[in-house]
């Protein structure tokens, strides 16, 4: 477990910036307390300085993980974002969009979103936007980028895809074994 | 009609004067004498205006006779006028209502009526050959279709050349119009469509084969989900548009959507997140896209929400489940609503729609055809015009095009005629201005446009005064501390904010509030005139001591004014240049008592004013009237005038005449050192000497003197505490423990420990600069008893500290004593104690063998008295060590340090033995402790510090990363760390903090005085019937003198009785006797609990006489 470096802190905040914007700095500049990134095992973790100290007393080995996984890095050393990441960006997400109760279950199970499926967005959205992903009655379900502006969603047709899916919350169930 | 002004008119001249004395000259209607005053209310000037109709020779005259003569006291000065406003916006409007009166003439239909009279019909000459000129209207010419056309005159395109261009000879463009009741429009035609009997050909035409019902969502998967979606996109499209192309066009783009559905439902599957894969799904869309030209309007089902659009639960965060239950519950409708496979509503819908478009369009392109050609409003429209168009513009291709409609030759017509003629122009012209003028404002009169004026300007004056009224924030839920906490922040600290002025007020009108809140702007106005009016030279520092002082007086007239009527008004004007001549003998510093009184009739009211002034000002005041007298001398040699606010503030608190404890804390505590300032304070007389000389003094020194009077005049009584403003602030400390330690400690220059002398010394000081040195002396025989007073309380609380001191040790060894009896149960408490106490003995390392906590008596020596306060904040470790100090000297031994624990190294050694216990055989000596121990040490506490560090400077850095990113200034932490959360929800009230104080309501006083006297009430109710039982006693009277007079005769009877047969009555009486006397008794013991001894008595006499009567009785029968 180590902190990271320069280059891994850009390219995560690169990263977040796209779902949470400047709001960044309130995960790192909290008021309750002294909150880091660490890396372990190309794995980003968020946690408490109370987390940390206890985390140093177990090896490098045996941990498996600690806090909250906020991504990994890929061999090509792009970041990417896990689920788990969700409850830290959702609250903070600048562009959101609603997921009719259709086609949750859709998304849900890891495909985009298409018109069709869209109940509401944020306004101004640009394309390529990370966006966090809600459902009607508000709950969190995930995460993607915008594949249309706002204005575009109007227009296109049900079928074209309006969020691309990055990460959602069933895959607490598909991909149990590699989050973490 | 001419307006005159008429100037240098006498004071007392009328209007009926001025009426008469221009009547001679002509027809006076209007008179208006203007006079000015000044503050005082005496006339400055006065003139006038009068409407007058007068010719030119009269007039003439009437200023050769009347011009520069004097009359009544005034030269006159007459000149024209001009004319009162009010007359010429009523003359104005006037004419405009006459305008709108008059019937409109409108050029258009003008121009269309002197046509019509030529011969021309709707801009139509039948019969006529292109080219003709229509007579009598020389620029308009016949063209195609026998249309009537201005020649125009057009201006080239970047030349200035202008040519004519003649629509005659350019008529290929020109479209025919009244054909349109002919054509029909585009979705109307019917057109033949060839194929079979295929299902793709019937569709084409429009025959569709009936839909099945659709299966329930819940057995819908999503492909299956898709194809009905595309199928029904398709079907749509076939519907929407009847014409055989778009239908195909439609198809065959559905079908490619099928395919682009389908690709990227697979391309999820294989996990493509990183941005390429993204991109390259965008643009795989793109290319299949870019064919849909026609896109619906599909807005019925998505909503676009703002950015602050509020997630409305916290749903994720702890009320999740609830929401999904309540989700699940709704589904099933919701689905019916977003079902998409639900395609037969959406089909019935669009149909509906598209229909209605349809039935617009034909009326469109009837109505217009260049327009909707331009527009392309709808696109089902524009696609049939284009098909439509197409020949006609590669015909119109080659030639000029100019396109007309009828409406842009109305229009170009009304432009020539305004061209054509002036009169024309003005008068829509006119008819523009009339809706830009007033339309509420009916009212003709001067006198209805001065009151429409006024009424339209008070809502302003109002909205300009300001706002006083604070009020709280409603309450805000935790909610909104989830969505934005700062914002929220920031509202709690405003009302934080409002509620401590809003405290200050209670007790005071709002107005003068207000009003001393901004007295820094209205009374840098009054400044200028008061300094006209005190003709000295006034230096500049005397300036600002001035304004100040002025600021001071009008909030104290303020004050006053509310509370007084006119006397203390008067008390005021006369107050004011009293001040200011404090204000301009600077030189002088001395202001005596006797002076004041003379100038000034004295009372309590004005020596308030008096002593806010001389306060700032140099200036002493004394006032025997209420055994009260002040002397007062500052010397500010560079005051500056900014912080009034803040003994304005303290000025209210003071008229508010409620108790005030020297709560006011002195903004700088450490200027209070370089003024050299001593007070003398008497019971009885209260008299105060303040003498403040400031070197540099800030305003918040000036402050301090004031607060000082203040609570002297808040008559509250003050302890010798308070004396001096430097001690203010250690009085704010509430325990006199802790005081006196904290004020032994503090080094202090004021006569504070020391002797009558001392003091003494001081005040002669003091007395020793110019300023002071004519105040003192007045007074001086009252400072020294004065002085001898307060040292005589200084004593007293010396020595009661003392014995606070005593006592405290005593009950300290007495506590440790019962303990050492105890002596088996000892307590350990932290660590951290024990390191700190094991750390004591090494900050006097001189002593060897020092026992760990011996007290040291001494009170003068400051390590013993800080030993102590430790020990006050550790009593556990105390009492535990202490016991064993006192128990017995075998113990004692123990508990000295031996030399090998001492330092360091030595706690880490008796940490060690520590952990092996006692037993000799385990004990680790010095051999076990490695050499570099204490860098170890030292490492230990280091590497926690550094880690902290580096977290810091982890922060910063990934801070400074992100800012990088962000491109935007991110602000550092220190902000964050300044701002304090409070959670709003979790806000209790505290009695003891003053903010709270808004919180309470304060109606319990009076509730408290009815309990009071509804206590009394009871208490009368109950006396009450005290009373009533003197009545009864007199009715018992009453009923003795009747039993009385039975019992003589009972007597007599008895006695002869007892004579004649005393064997009988024995015999048969014995018995019932002792019955009845029984009963009696009996009724006696009831009876006796509520009533009086005496009427008890009386009651046993009544029942005495009654067995008699009885007997009596008995003896008869």
């Amino acid at each position: 477990m180590r902190p990271l470096t320069d280059e891994e802190t850009k390219t995560m905040f690169e990263k977040l910036s796209k779902y949470i914007g400047e709001n960044i700095k309130l995960l790192i500049d909290r008021p309750d307390g002294t909150y880091c990134f660490r890396l372990h095992n190309d794995r980003v973790y968020y946690m408490s300085e109370k987390i940390l100290k206890l985390a140093t007393n177990i090896s490098r080995d045996k941990l498996v993980s600690v806090g909250t996984c906020f991504g990994k890095f890929t061999k090509t050393q792009k970041f990417r974002l896990h689920i788990t990441a969700l409850d830290f960006l959702a609250p903070y997400a600048k562009f959101k969009v609603w997921v009719k109760p259709g086609s949750e279950q859709s998304f849900l199970y890891g495909n985009h979103i298409m018109k069709s499926g869209l109940g509401r967005i944020t306004e101004n959205t640009s394309q390529y936007q990370g966006v966090v992903v809600y459902s009607m009655s508000d709950v969190p379900l995930g995460f993607g980028v915008a594949a249309k502006t706002t204005q575009e969603c109007r227009k296109v047709d049900p079928m074209a895809i309006v969020v691309f899916h990055q990460a959602d919350i069933g895959e607490y169930i598909r991909s149990e074994d590699t989050l973490t | 009609m001419k307006r005159l002004y008429i100037g240098g008119l006498g004071h007392t001249v009328s209007e009926k004067d001025l009426k008469d004395r221009f009547g001679k000259f002509g027809d006076v209607s209007d008179v208006e004498i203007i006079r000015r005053k000044d503050e005082q209310g005496s006339p400055l000037k006065t003139f006038g205006y009068i409407n007058i109709n007068i010719t030119d020779a009269e007039y003439k005259r009437c200023i050769g006779v009347l011009n520069k003569s004097t009359w009544k006291g005034g030269t006159l000065l007459i000149q024209l006028a001009k004319e009162s406003f009010l007359h010429t916006l009523a003359e104005e409007r006037q004419q405009m209502v006459e305008k709108t009166n008059t019937p409109k003439i409108i050029p258009q239909d003008k121009l269309v009526d002197s046509l019509k009279a030529a011969g021309v019909e709707n801009f139509h000459m039948k019969a006529a050959v292109p080219g003709t000129e229509i007579p009598g209207h020389k620029d308009w010419v016949v063209s195609k279709f026998g249309r009537v056309l201005p020649v125009l005159n057009l201006k080239c395109k970047g030349k200035s050349k202008i040519f004519k261009y003649d629509p005659s000879k350019h008529c290929h463009n020109i479209k025919r119009l009244e054909t349109a009741d002919d054509v029909t429009s585009v979705s109307k035609l019917t057109w033949e469509m060839e194929g079979g009997d295929d299902e793709i050909s019937k569709k084409r035409r429009g025959e569709f084969p009936k839909q099945k019902p659709c299966p329930k969502r819940s057995k819908v998967d999503l492909s299956s989900f898709l194809s009905n979606v595309a199928q029904s996109n398709r079907i749509n499209a076939a519907d929407i548009g009847n014409e055989n192309k778009t239908v195909i066009q439609q198809n065959g783009l559905s079908g490619k959507q099928r395919l682009v559905v389908k690709k990227p439902v697979c391309v999820l599957n294989s996990d493509a997140d990183s941005e390429d894969e993204i991109r390259m799904l965008v643009s795989q869309e793109h290319s299949s896209n870019p064919k849909q030209t026609s896109a619906e309007d599909d807005d019925d089902n998505l909503e676009v929400v703002g950015d602050d659009f509020v997630v409305k639960s916290s749903a994720f965060w702890g009320t999740a489940e609830q929401d999904g239950e309540k989700s699940l519950l709704t589904t099933s409708k919701e689905d019916e609503d977003y079902d998409s496979a639900d395609t037969d509503e959406m089909l019935t819908q669009r149909k509906t729609q598209k229909t209605q478009v349809d039935q617009d369009s034909p009326i469109k392109s009837s109505k217009n055809k260049s327009s909707s050609e331009s527009d392309g409003g709808s696109d089902e429209v524009s696609d049939d015009d284009v098909s439509i168009d197409s020949e006609y513009e590669a015909m119109m291709g080659k030639c000029c095009r100019l396109e007309l409609s009828l409406e842009d030759l109305e229009q170009l017509a009304k432009n020539t005629e305004v061209i054509s003629d002036d009169e024309s122009v003005e008068e829509p012209k006119e008819e523009i201005k009339t809706p830009s003028a007033p339309l509420k404002r009916r009212g003709i009169n001067p006198e209805d446009i001065l009151a429409s004026l006024f009424k339209g300007y008070t809502p302003d004056k109002k909205s300009k005064n300001p706002v006083t009224k604070v009020s709280l924030p409603a309450f805000i839920g935790t909610k909104d501390l989830f969505g934005g906490p700062e914002p929220i922040l920031k509202r709690v600290a405003q009302s934080f904010d409002c509620e401590s002025p809003k405290r200050l007020k209670q007790d005071l009108n709002l107005k003068e509030r207000s009003v001393s809140e901004d007295a820094s702007q209205p009374q840098s106005s009054t400044r200028p005139s008061q300094q006209k009016q005190s003709n000295l030279k006034v230096q500049s520092t005397s300036k600002k001591l001035e304004n100040q002082s002025s600021e001071d007086d009008s909030s104290s007239e303020e004050s006053e004014t509310s509370e007084e009527d006119g006397e203390s008004a008067e008390v005021v004007t006369f107050k004011s240049p009293a001040t200011q001549s404090i204000g301009t003998i600077p030189e002088t510093k001395l202001k005596t008592v006797s002076s004041n009184n003379s100038n000034t009739p004295i009372k309590p009211k004005q020596r308030k004013i008096s002593r806010s002034s001389s306060s700032d000002s140099e200036s002493s005041e004394e006032e025997d009237n209420e055994d009260r007298s002040e002397v007062i001398t500052s010397k500010t040699s560079s005051a500056t005038p900014s912080i009034r606010t803040n003994p304005e503030t303290k000025l209210k608190t003071v008229n508010s005449n409620t108790p005030i404890k020297p709560k006011q804390t002195n903004p700088s505590r450490s200027s209070s050192s370089d003024s050299e300032s001593s007070e003398e304070e008497d019971n009885e007389d209260r008299s105060e000497v303040i003498t403040s000389k400031t070197s540099s003094a800030t305003p918040s020194i000036r402050t301090k003197p004031e607060t000082k009077l203040k609570t002297v005049k808040s008559n509250t009584p003050i302890k010798p505490k308070q004396t001096n403003p430097s001690r203010s602030s250690s009085s704010d400390s509430s325990s006199g423990e802790s005081e006196t330690s904290d004020d032994e400690e503090k080094s202090r220059p004021q006569p504070k420990d020391s002797k009558p002398v001392d003091s003494k010394k001081v005040q002669e000081k003091v007395e020793s600069h110019p300023t002071a040195l004519h105040s003192t002396v007045i007074d001086a025989q009252k400072q020294q008893k004065d002085n001898q007073k307060r040292l005589a309380a200084l004593e007293q609380r010396q020595k009661e500290t003392e014995q606070q001191k005593k006592l405290i040790q005593g009950a300290l060894s007495s506590v440790d004593k019962v303990e050492a009896n105890k002596g088996k149960h000892i307590v350990f408490d932290s660590d951290e104690e024990e390191d700190k106490t094991t750390n004591k003995p090494e900050e006097q390392p001189t002593s060897q063998k020092k026992s760990l906590f011996e007290e040291d008596s001494d009170p003068d020596d400051q390590q013993a008295s800080t030993s102590k306060e430790k020990e006050n904040k550790k009593p556990g470790c105390n009492k535990l060590f202490n016991s064993e100090d006192e128990d017995d000297g075998a113990e004692d031994d123990r508990f000295q340090i031996k030399p090998q624990f001492e330092g360091k190294a030595g706690q880490k050694l008796m940490k060690l033995q520590a952990r092996f216990g006692t037993d000799s055989r385990f004990q680790i000596d010095s051999r076990f402790l490695e050499s570099d121990d204490d860098t170890e040490e030292k490492d230990a506490v280091a590497p926690e510090k550094d880690e902290e560090k580096q977290l810091l400077e982890e922060k910063k850095k990934s801070l400074d990363i992100l800012q990088s990113i962000l491109n935007t200034s991110i602000q550092p932490q220190n902000t964050k760390k300044t701002k304090t959360f409070k959670d709003v929800s979790s806000l209790h009230y505290d009695p003891t903090q003053e903010e709270h104080a808004a919180f309470e309501s304060k109606i319990e006083q009076p509730k408290k005085e009815s309990k009071a006297a509804r206590r009394k009430k009871r208490e009368e109710a109950e006396k009450l019937p005290e009373v009533s039982k003197d009545i009864y006693f007199e009715v018992a009277a009453d009923l003795k003198e009747v039993f009385g007079m039975s019992k003589e005769n009972l007597e007599e009877k008895e006695t002869v009785s007892w004579d004649k047969e005393a064997e009988e009555t024995e015999d048969i009486m014995t018995p019932m006797e002792v019955s009845f006397t029984s009963n009696v008794e009996a009724y006696e013991e009831t009876s006796g609990g509520f009533k009086f001894s005496f009427f008890g008595e009386d009651a046993a006499a009544g029942t005495t006489t009654k067995t008699g009567a009885l007997i009596t009785y008995i003896e008869f029968i």
